[in-house]
């Protein structure tokens, strides 16, 4: 199976839609279906399948590189059926009005989902679901062994460590992250004053921080060993070239939560319950597991992983996700967002 | 007075209309083709910006996005920065740009002006992210300026302090615009007559005095284009402080940026590119009464 690396969203969160073929009746489907998606889910290798057994179906690709581009771009307009979302920028898609619920009647394997998955905020608002959860992963960090003999065991670490440190440019990670190194928990509830103590706490790590990377970047900054340790998700780790990099789980642990949900104009709905039932098969789940070390939503799907595989990404502790902070969007998040404006002009 | 002591005055001539060339005639007749395309394509989204930069939110004045940058924003420390990046690119490009223009015009033969301005040309029409990724590799860490510095002993260890800082966006900011900078002084340069030049020198004017009396104010506009071409877009730059900036390198085009993708406030966006377009026009202004009273025109 092709691994294709994707684009490291702000929130560090791939989700991929991708895999081995899943039974559909060929030909069954026709019209126009737009699939607005990160690059992963197009390769070849996992998206042609789709494309073979619905040859009557004419599908247009369009890339995100990133949650905020898919956010504005959505706001902006672009019209798409499928959107590939995650929890986080969901909230504010469906805010925007960009999304319609989805009818979990049409989606074959939605009582195999696991509970903790439909639990994340932005799957589910005032009743309707928007999201069709699909995979999952755990945050912690990423460090150089060279410069960190030991492993770094807590959040706080990060903040207090003299090595080169990078941070996503991302409101939402960075307070989440700065927040459960200060044990606030969840960090979507935060107080004013307990905000004002992150805000402070990362103003203070800005002495450390070589740069706050956007995208793809940090693949670049860890190859040119600029930076020692930053915050990742695991399925992200393979990515920083395998070399002199480590992963350090954390605990409190830090889920992200990515899927799918419909476009506010989508039409050809037939096509959209298709491409969703494909993603949440088994097949295709499998594939998610092997190739990018995903949690996977589909409980059918796990039960076919090997025990390697199952130990690798976790899943074979999964419950233990329940109880993780999440990166859900808090009802203030522009506070947030300008706290983390505030961060990064300090010292400017 | 006797009239044939009268003292006979000239009419003055009737200035007579020269009929416009062919050449001269298309470019009249395709002017409204010019403003057909600015009107919608500039003039329209300029407008569309204005009206949403005033559209606060309920409760709010028409300047609440305006006031609430200066005041509850991060603008001023911001700005204050912006300038001081592009003062010192703008600065270090006309030193470099400006003997450069210099060389070309006045100490290469004719035949080489045209091969010179167009390595400048290419070298300005690479890709702006594969020149700023280049700078990588020359300051990074394993980079190649740390790597020699280390071969020939002068470091012990390679130093952190060059890429993503801000002087690593001035020096990648200055390389990425010099072309900028020297083509509309060599075109200014190119219109001072050589014998000026010739005639200064017959009057024993030293190299200084000729530079300073002569090609220094006719080159002014050529200056003015370039702090027009230059200055005013390295204000707005985000890209480069983005990737080659460390945590405190914000600049103004980064905010407008992160308040469209990050904080998604469209209003707050439009008020900080409203705002940065209103300097941009002070300063064009600023600029060119400097320039007038340097050119003496």
């Amino acid at each position: 199976m092709a691994v294709v690396a994707a684009a490291v969203v702000a929130t560090g969160a791939v989700s991929a839609c991708s895999g081995a073929p899943a039974s559909h009746a060929k030909g069954a489907i026709t019209g126009n279906l737009t699939i607005f998606a990160y690059s992963d889910a197009f390769a070849p290798a996992v998206f042609n399948s789709f494309t073979k057994q619905n040859p009557s179906l004419s599908v247009q690709q369009a890339d995100i590189s990133s949650d905020e581009e898919g956010v504005a771009k959505l706001k902006a307009g672009f019209q798409a059926d499928v959107v590939n979302t995650c929890a986080g920028p969901v909230s504010q898609e469906i805010g925007n009005g960009d999304l319609q619920p989805i009818d979990t009647s049409r989606i074959k394997d939605w009582n195999d989902i696991y509970p903790f998955f439909k639990s994340i905020a932005g799957v589910d608002v005032n009743g309707k679901t928007y999201m069709l959860p699909l995979v999952g992963g755990a945050y912690g960090l990423a460090y150089r062994p060279s410069a960190f003999p030991t492993p770094p065991t807590s959040w706080k670490q990060l903040f207090t460590t003299d090595k080169r440190i990078t941070e996503p440019d991302d409101p939402l990670t960075s307070i989440i992250v700065a927040a459960l190194a200060l044990g606030y928990f969840p960090p979507q509830s935060m107080t004013a004053a307990q905000l004002a103590n992150v805000k402070q706490l990362l103003i203070a790590q800005k002495k450390h921080v070589v740069t706050y990377y956007q995208g793809d970047a940090l693949s670049t900054l860890w190859a040119d060993n600029e930076v020692d340790i930053t915050p990742i998700d695991i399925t992200l780790v393979d990515q920083l070239h395998g070399k002199n990099v480590a992963f350090a789980p954390m605990n409190p642990p830090l889920a992200w939560t990515c899927g799918y949900s419909i476009g506010k104009h989508a039409q050809n709905l037939d096509a959209v319950y298709a491409y969703l039932n494909y993603a949440l098969s088994p097949l295709v789940q499998d594939a998610q597991a092997t190739s990018f070390s995903y949690l996977v939503s589909n409980k059918m799907s796990a039960a076919k992983l090997s025990a390697a595989v199952l130990a690798k990404t976790g899943q074979n502790n999964v419950g233990k996700y329940h109880t993780a902070a999440t990166f859900g969007t808090p009802s203030n998040i522009a506070t947030w967002t300008q706290l983390w404006q505030d961060v990064k002009a300090a010292g400017s | 007075m006797a009239v044939d002591q009268a003292v006979v005055v000239p009419l003055p001539e009737r200035r007579r209309r020269v009929p416009f060339n062919p050449i001269q005639r298309v470019a009249v007749a395709m002017t409204p083709l010019g403003l057909l395309f600015l009107i919608p394509f500039f003039y329209v989204p300029l407008f569309a910006l204005l009206v949403r930069s005033v559209r606060p939110g309920a409760g709010q004045h028409w300047w609440s996005p305006y006031s609430q940058m200066v005041t509850q924003g991060d603008l001023l420390p911001i700005l204050s920065q912006s300038f001081t990046i592009a003062s010192i690119a703008f600065v270090s490009m006309l030193v470099i740009g400006y003997p450069l223009a210099y060389i070309i015009t006045f100490r290469m033969k004719a035949s080489w002006h045209m091969p010179m301005l167009l390595l400048l040309i290419i070298s300005g029409s690479v890709s702006d992210i594969i020149r700023i990724f280049a700078w990588y590799t020359l300051l990074g860490y394993n980079g190649i300026l740390n790597e020699a510095l280390l071969k020939i002993g002068v470091i012990s260890q390679p130093m952190t302090a060059i890429l993503f800082s801000r002087l690593a966006v001035i020096l990648v900011l200055a390389a990425g615009w010099l072309p900028y900078i020297v083509i509309p002084i060599y075109a200014a340069m190119r219109t001072i007559s050589r014998s000026q030049l010739e005639a200064a020198r017959d009057l024993y004017s030293g190299r200084l005095a000729v530079l300073r009396h002569i090609i220094g104010p006719l080159s002014a506009p050529g200056v003015l284009g370039a702090f027009i071409v230059v200055f005013v877009p390295l204000l707005s730059e985000f890209a480069t402080p983005q990737l080659v900036g460390g945590p405190n390198t914000l600049m103004v085009g980064n905010l407008v940026s992160d308040q469209l993708l990050e904080v998604g406030n469209w209003t707050a966006a439009a008020a900080g590119a409203t705002l940065l377009l209103v300097i941009a026009v002070i300063l064009i202004i600023a600029a060119q009464r400097v320039s007038r009273r340097v050119s003496g025109t």
